[in-house]
Protein backbone atom coordinates (compact mmCIF):
# COMPACT_ATOMS: atom_id res chain seq x y z
CA UNK A 1 0.00 0.00 0.00
CA UNK A 2 2.80 2.70 0.70
CA UNK A 3 4.28 1.51 -2.18
CA UNK A 4 1.34 2.34 -3.93
CA UNK A 5 0.97 5.91 -2.54
CA UNK A 6 4.85 6.31 -3.41
CA UNK A 7 4.18 5.51 -6.75
CA UNK A 8 1.14 8.08 -6.70
CA UNK A 9 3.40 10.66 -5.37
CA UNK A 10 5.89 10.21 -7.71
CA UNK A 11 3.75 10.63 -10.44
CA UNK A 12 2.14 13.85 -9.38
CA UNK A 13 5.61 15.08 -8.50
CA UNK A 14 6.88 14.54 -12.35
CA UNK A 15 3.30 15.69 -13.69
CA UNK A 16 4.65 19.18 -12.56
CA UNK A 17 8.30 18.75 -12.96
CA UNK A 18 7.58 18.33 -16.93
CA UNK A 19 10.29 20.90 -18.17
CA UNK A 20 13.69 19.77 -15.75
CA UNK A 21 12.51 15.91 -16.34
CA UNK A 22 12.36 16.19 -20.42
CA UNK A 23 15.45 17.90 -20.47
CA UNK A 24 17.27 15.12 -18.43
CA UNK A 25 15.95 12.78 -20.67
CA UNK A 26 17.04 14.05 -23.42
CA UNK A 27 20.60 14.40 -22.13
CA UNK A 28 20.22 10.83 -21.41
CA UNK A 29 18.88 9.73 -24.88
CA UNK A 30 21.68 12.20 -26.15
CA UNK A 31 24.48 9.86 -24.14
CA UNK A 32 23.05 6.77 -24.68
CA UNK A 33 23.16 7.36 -28.63
CA UNK A 34 27.13 8.68 -28.26
CA UNK A 35 27.68 5.40 -26.08
CA UNK A 36 26.51 3.18 -29.02
CA UNK A 37 28.01 5.43 -31.79
CA UNK A 38 31.31 5.19 -30.06
CA UNK A 39 31.17 1.02 -29.78
CA UNK A 40 30.05 0.96 -33.75
CA UNK A 41 32.80 3.17 -34.56
CA UNK A 42 35.15 0.67 -32.70
CA UNK A 43 34.14 -1.68 -34.41
CA UNK A 44 34.97 -0.24 -37.49
CA UNK A 45 31.99 0.93 -39.20
CA UNK A 46 32.00 4.36 -41.26
CA UNK A 47 30.47 7.54 -38.62
CA UNK A 48 27.04 7.42 -40.67
CA UNK A 49 26.67 3.81 -40.66
CA UNK A 50 27.57 3.80 -37.03
CA UNK A 51 24.87 6.67 -36.06
CA UNK A 52 22.40 4.70 -37.97
CA UNK A 53 22.78 1.42 -36.48
CA UNK A 54 22.78 3.09 -32.83
CA UNK A 55 19.22 4.95 -33.90
CA UNK A 56 18.06 1.79 -35.54
CA UNK A 57 19.15 -0.48 -31.98
CA UNK A 58 17.54 2.43 -30.00
CA UNK A 59 14.28 2.35 -32.16
CA UNK A 60 12.43 5.23 -32.24
CA UNK A 61 13.05 7.97 -30.01
CA UNK A 62 10.03 9.78 -29.93
CA UNK A 63 8.37 6.66 -29.07
CA UNK A 64 10.75 5.80 -26.12
CA UNK A 65 10.29 9.24 -24.45
CA UNK A 66 6.46 9.12 -24.89
CA UNK A 67 6.85 5.34 -23.40
CA UNK A 68 8.80 7.66 -20.34
CA UNK A 69 6.74 10.06 -19.95
CA UNK A 70 3.49 7.59 -19.41
CA UNK A 71 5.45 5.58 -16.74
CA UNK A 72 6.76 8.44 -14.88
CA UNK A 73 3.28 11.24 -14.87
CA UNK A 74 -0.03 11.44 -15.17
CA UNK A 75 -0.97 10.27 -18.79
CA UNK A 76 -4.64 10.80 -18.15
CA UNK A 77 -4.51 14.26 -16.70
CA UNK A 78 -2.39 15.00 -19.93
CA UNK A 79 -4.49 14.09 -22.35
CA UNK A 80 -7.30 15.82 -20.15
CA UNK A 81 -5.85 18.79 -20.39
CA UNK A 82 -5.09 18.17 -24.17
CA UNK A 83 -8.46 17.72 -24.92
CA UNK A 84 -9.46 21.14 -23.18
CA UNK A 85 -7.19 23.19 -24.92
CA UNK A 86 -7.81 21.63 -27.86
CA UNK A 87 -11.50 22.41 -27.34
CA UNK A 88 -10.98 25.80 -26.42
CA UNK A 89 -8.83 26.62 -29.60
CA UNK A 90 -11.47 24.92 -31.70
CA UNK A 91 -13.88 27.21 -30.39
CA UNK A 92 -11.98 30.23 -31.16
CA UNK A 93 -11.78 29.63 -34.71
CA UNK A 94 -15.57 29.36 -35.05
CA UNK A 95 -16.84 31.52 -32.97
CA UNK A 96 -19.71 31.83 -35.03
CA UNK A 97 -20.54 27.35 -34.34
CA UNK A 98 -19.36 28.35 -30.80
CA UNK A 99 -22.29 31.03 -30.13
CA UNK A 100 -24.69 29.28 -31.42
CA UNK A 101 -23.72 25.94 -29.72
CA UNK A 102 -23.61 27.81 -26.39
CA UNK A 103 -27.10 29.93 -26.98
CA UNK A 104 -28.92 26.73 -27.51
CA UNK A 105 -27.28 25.10 -24.67
CA UNK A 106 -28.11 27.84 -22.43
CA UNK A 107 -31.87 27.73 -24.01
CA UNK A 108 -32.30 24.52 -23.69
CA UNK A 109 -31.27 24.23 -19.96
CA UNK A 110 -32.91 27.50 -19.57
CA UNK A 111 -36.37 26.20 -20.79
CA UNK A 112 -36.05 23.01 -19.10
CA UNK A 113 -34.87 24.36 -15.71
CA UNK A 114 -38.08 26.59 -16.02
CA UNK A 115 -40.78 23.96 -16.61
CA UNK A 116 -39.89 22.19 -14.57
CA UNK A 117 -39.58 24.53 -11.78
CA UNK A 118 -43.26 24.99 -12.33
CA UNK A 119 -44.42 21.00 -12.44
CA UNK A 120 -42.24 20.90 -9.40
CA UNK A 121 -43.64 23.88 -7.18
CA UNK A 122 -47.32 22.93 -9.23
CA UNK A 123 -47.38 19.33 -8.94
CA UNK A 124 -45.08 17.55 -6.83
CA UNK A 125 -44.33 19.45 -3.83
CA UNK A 126 -47.26 19.32 -1.38
CA UNK A 127 -49.17 21.96 -0.82
CA UNK A 128 -48.07 24.57 1.93
CA UNK A 129 -50.81 23.91 4.41
CA UNK A 130 -50.36 20.10 4.21
CA UNK A 131 -46.59 20.47 4.68
CA UNK A 132 -47.04 22.45 7.76
CA UNK A 133 -49.57 20.00 8.85
CA UNK A 134 -47.62 17.11 8.43
CA UNK A 135 -44.43 18.54 10.34
CA UNK A 136 -46.38 19.59 13.31
CA UNK A 137 -49.02 16.91 13.21
CA UNK A 138 -51.78 19.38 13.36
CA UNK A 139 -52.93 21.93 11.06
CA UNK A 140 -51.84 25.53 12.47
CA UNK A 141 -55.12 27.71 12.17
CA UNK A 142 -56.01 31.35 13.66
CA UNK A 143 -58.77 31.85 16.45
CA UNK A 144 -61.42 32.23 13.69
CA UNK A 145 -60.11 29.58 11.73
CA UNK A 146 -57.80 30.66 9.02
CA UNK A 147 -54.38 29.69 8.32
CA UNK A 148 -51.83 31.58 9.97
CA UNK A 149 -49.11 33.14 8.68
CA UNK A 150 -50.49 34.09 5.21
CA UNK A 151 -49.33 31.98 1.79
CA UNK B 1 16.48 -11.18 -38.89
CA UNK B 2 14.33 -9.31 -36.83
CA UNK B 3 11.09 -11.39 -37.11
CA UNK B 4 12.92 -14.20 -35.57
CA UNK B 5 13.66 -12.32 -32.30
CA UNK B 6 11.64 -12.70 -29.20
CA UNK B 7 9.14 -10.41 -28.06
CA UNK B 8 9.82 -9.36 -24.80
CA UNK B 9 6.33 -9.74 -22.81
CA UNK B 10 5.12 -7.34 -20.94
CA UNK B 11 6.28 -6.94 -17.44
CA UNK B 12 9.33 -9.30 -18.09
CA UNK B 13 11.92 -6.09 -18.81
CA UNK B 14 12.04 -5.13 -15.17
CA UNK B 15 13.00 -7.90 -13.58
CA UNK B 16 15.55 -7.94 -16.32
CA UNK B 17 16.93 -4.48 -15.49
CA UNK B 18 16.74 -5.44 -11.94
CA UNK B 19 19.04 -8.50 -12.29
CA UNK B 20 21.50 -6.76 -14.56
CA UNK B 21 21.99 -4.30 -11.93
CA UNK B 22 22.23 -6.30 -9.05
CA UNK B 23 25.16 -8.34 -10.66
CA UNK B 24 27.04 -5.60 -12.83
CA UNK B 25 26.12 -2.73 -10.13
CA UNK B 26 26.12 0.75 -11.22
CA UNK B 27 25.50 1.03 -14.91
CA UNK B 28 24.18 3.68 -17.47
CA UNK B 29 21.37 2.92 -19.86
CA UNK B 30 23.07 1.75 -22.66
CA UNK B 31 25.14 -0.53 -20.57
CA UNK B 32 22.04 -2.10 -19.24
CA UNK B 33 20.47 -2.05 -22.27
CA UNK B 34 23.52 -3.73 -24.29
CA UNK B 35 24.21 -6.08 -21.15
CA UNK B 36 20.44 -8.18 -21.36
CA UNK B 37 21.19 -8.21 -25.54
CA UNK B 38 24.34 -10.18 -25.29
CA UNK B 39 23.28 -12.28 -21.90
CA UNK B 40 19.83 -12.81 -24.14
CA UNK B 41 22.48 -13.96 -26.95
CA UNK B 42 20.41 -11.17 -29.43
CA UNK B 43 17.96 -13.72 -28.95
CA UNK B 44 15.37 -10.77 -27.90
CA UNK B 45 13.84 -7.79 -29.53
CA UNK B 46 14.82 -4.91 -27.57
CA UNK B 47 14.19 -1.38 -28.38
CA UNK B 48 16.95 -0.19 -26.19
CA UNK B 49 14.49 2.92 -26.13
CA UNK B 50 11.90 0.93 -23.98
CA UNK B 51 14.80 0.76 -21.23
CA UNK B 52 14.02 4.20 -19.84
CA UNK B 53 10.43 3.57 -19.15
CA UNK B 54 11.41 0.57 -16.85
CA UNK B 55 14.34 3.08 -15.20
CA UNK B 56 11.63 5.38 -14.38
CA UNK B 57 9.18 3.06 -13.43
CA UNK B 58 11.49 1.27 -10.67
CA UNK B 59 13.31 4.33 -9.70
CA UNK B 60 9.59 5.92 -8.57
CA UNK B 61 8.93 2.11 -6.98
CA UNK B 62 12.46 3.06 -5.07
CA UNK B 63 13.70 0.05 -6.29
CA UNK B 64 16.76 1.00 -7.77
CA UNK B 65 18.57 4.83 -7.43
CA UNK B 66 20.52 7.28 -10.20
CA UNK B 67 23.18 9.79 -10.34
CA UNK B 68 24.57 11.58 -13.00
CA UNK B 69 28.38 10.62 -13.22
CA UNK B 70 31.60 9.73 -15.55
CA UNK B 71 32.15 6.94 -17.45
CA UNK B 72 35.42 5.76 -18.11
CA UNK B 73 35.56 6.99 -21.50
CA UNK B 74 34.99 10.70 -19.59
CA UNK B 75 31.16 10.75 -20.80
CA UNK B 76 28.35 12.51 -18.61
CA UNK B 77 25.84 9.07 -18.03
CA UNK B 78 23.24 8.75 -15.62
CA UNK B 79 24.08 5.65 -13.48
CA UNK B 80 21.89 3.41 -11.83
CA UNK B 81 21.91 1.13 -8.83
CA UNK B 82 19.86 -1.65 -7.01
CA UNK B 83 18.89 -0.56 -3.64
CA UNK B 84 17.84 -2.59 -0.93
CA UNK B 85 14.08 -2.62 -1.00
CA UNK B 86 15.12 -3.89 -5.13
CA UNK B 87 17.29 -6.70 -4.28
CA UNK B 88 13.80 -8.02 -2.09
CA UNK B 89 11.90 -7.13 -5.07
CA UNK B 90 14.30 -8.80 -7.90
CA UNK B 91 13.72 -11.99 -5.17
CA UNK B 92 10.22 -11.89 -5.38
CA UNK B 93 10.15 -11.59 -9.20
CA UNK B 94 12.82 -14.08 -9.63
CA UNK B 95 10.79 -17.05 -8.12
CA UNK B 96 7.52 -15.80 -9.92
CA UNK B 97 9.21 -15.77 -13.38
CA UNK B 98 10.85 -19.32 -12.43
CA UNK B 99 7.55 -20.52 -11.15
CA UNK B 100 5.58 -19.29 -14.27
CA UNK B 101 8.24 -20.97 -16.99
CA UNK B 102 8.30 -23.90 -15.62
CA UNK B 103 4.62 -24.52 -15.23
CA UNK B 104 4.52 -23.42 -19.42
CA UNK B 105 7.00 -26.29 -19.64
CA UNK B 106 5.42 -28.68 -18.21
CA UNK B 107 2.15 -27.49 -19.87
CA UNK B 108 3.59 -27.18 -23.44
CA UNK B 109 5.42 -30.70 -22.81
CA UNK B 110 1.96 -32.68 -22.43
CA UNK B 111 1.41 -35.16 -24.75
CA UNK B 112 -1.88 -36.25 -26.53
CA UNK B 113 -3.27 -39.25 -24.41
CA UNK B 114 -2.06 -42.39 -25.04
CA UNK B 115 0.99 -41.16 -26.46
CA UNK B 116 4.33 -40.86 -24.65
CA UNK B 117 4.26 -39.48 -21.76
Amino acid sequence: MTDRLRRALNRLRAFFRKEPLDQELDAEMASHLEFAIEENLQRGLSPEEARRQALVSFGGVEQAKEQHREARGLPALDDLLQDIRFAIRQLRKHPGFAGTAILILALGIGASVAIFGFVDAALLEPHPQNRRRSRRGQPVLAQDGSESGGR
Amino acid sequence: MAASKLDLLQGTLDPMVLQTLATMGSLHGYGIARRIEQVSGDRILLNQGTIYASLVRLQQQGWISAEWGTSDNNRKAKFYSITKKGRKQLAKDAVYWQRLSSVMGRVLALREAGGKQ
